[in-house]
């Protein structure tokens, strides 16, 4: 079973959630990812059916560029509006019927792109939020096995944290 | 408009503070400019590697450089020097200027809009 560690990434605001105590948190983890050029052509020459069908005729090399201007402008945004305590202006609810913010709701963060792929995952709890993962997003629903994934990291985050940081007999996914 | 901080939660209290990447991006802003050319270059060089079906250590060998060295410039963080972009031409028989002019679209232009979409937003 794997511990949960909450790291605190923008003082009194922004907290990432680790699933491993020797790795990275989520929100390192993101960010290495949409910068690491080897990794992102790797994502995109697998999935290159839903890339063609997500923006037709891109290739994985411009793909990968526009990840990296788009994570450089989440980056920017998370501390500009961190200054004015706005961090919930850039979250809205994972589901799209949802229209306000409760406790421990799934929230998504999409990048500042027109049609991003880019996604962080977060749980939102008294106007905190606690990323808990992140994606490249190439098609409408969560049905990708690397998009089931941060449903599931979701839910563990979400679960932690009702439960007061308390461990359950929750049962982990070896992600 | 700056809104009011709100209390935070219990569990939230004992997060272990962890600011280091705002530092790492700091860095990546001071010296973005050379960092974009190094990373499209690497693109490039791996673009080169899958169509002529060579591998990273064979085009170390190539060059003369280590393993290691090859991964810094694939990963982009590499300062290349015009020798090193002249040996990378040489042998993947490419041409490297076009490439390292592809990021100077208006980025700032980007995020300019970008801020305009954001401060729109009704916390949705």
């Amino acid at each position: 079973m794997k511990n949960i560690v909450i790291f605190e990434k923008i003082k009194d605001q922004l907290y990432s959630a680790s699933f491993d105590p020797d790795g990275e948190d989520e929100l390192d983890r993101a960010f290495s990812f949409w910068r690491n050029r080897e990794q992102l052509r790797a994502f995109f020459d697998t999935h290159q059916v839903d890339l063609k069908h997500f923006a037709f005729s891109k290739k994985a090399r411009h793909a990968a560029l526009e990840v990296m201007i788009d994570s450089k402008n989440i980056s920017r945004q998370l501390i500009e509006m961190s200054k004015e305590w706005r961090i919930a202006d850039l979250f809205k609810p994972l589901d799209n019927r949802e229209d306000s913010f409760y406790d421990f709701q799934k929230v998504k963060m999409k990048g500042t792109q027109y049609k991003s792929m880019l996604r962080l995952y977060a749980v939102h709890l008294s106007d905190y939020f606690v990323v808990s993962g992140s994606a490249i997003k190439l098609t409408n629903k969560m049905d990708r096995p690397h998009l089931r994934a941060e449903l599931h990291k979701l839910e563990l985050v979400s679960h932690y944290l009702r439960s007061d940081g308390r461990h359950t007999n929750f049962v982990y996914m070896d992600i | 408009m700056k809104r009011k901080k709100t209390e935070k939660p219990e569990v939230l209290k004992n997060a272990v503070p962890s600011y280091g990447w705002m530092t790492r991006w700091d860095y990546r802003d001071e010296n973005q400019g050379w960092l974009r050319k190094s990373g499209s270059i690497a693109f490039a060089v791996l673009d080169a590697l899958d169509d002529q079906k060579m591998t990273k250590s064979q085009l170390a060998r190539k060059l003369k450089v280590s393993r290691q060295r090859m991964n810094t410039i694939v990963k982009g963080h590499e300062n290349l020097t015009l020798e090193t972009i002249h040996k990378l031409e040489v042998a993947l028989g490419i041409k490297l200027g076009e490439v390292m002019n592809e990021w100077d679209k208006p980025l700032d232009k980007k995020a300019a809009s970008s801020k305009r979409r954001v401060r729109g937003a009704k916390g949705k």
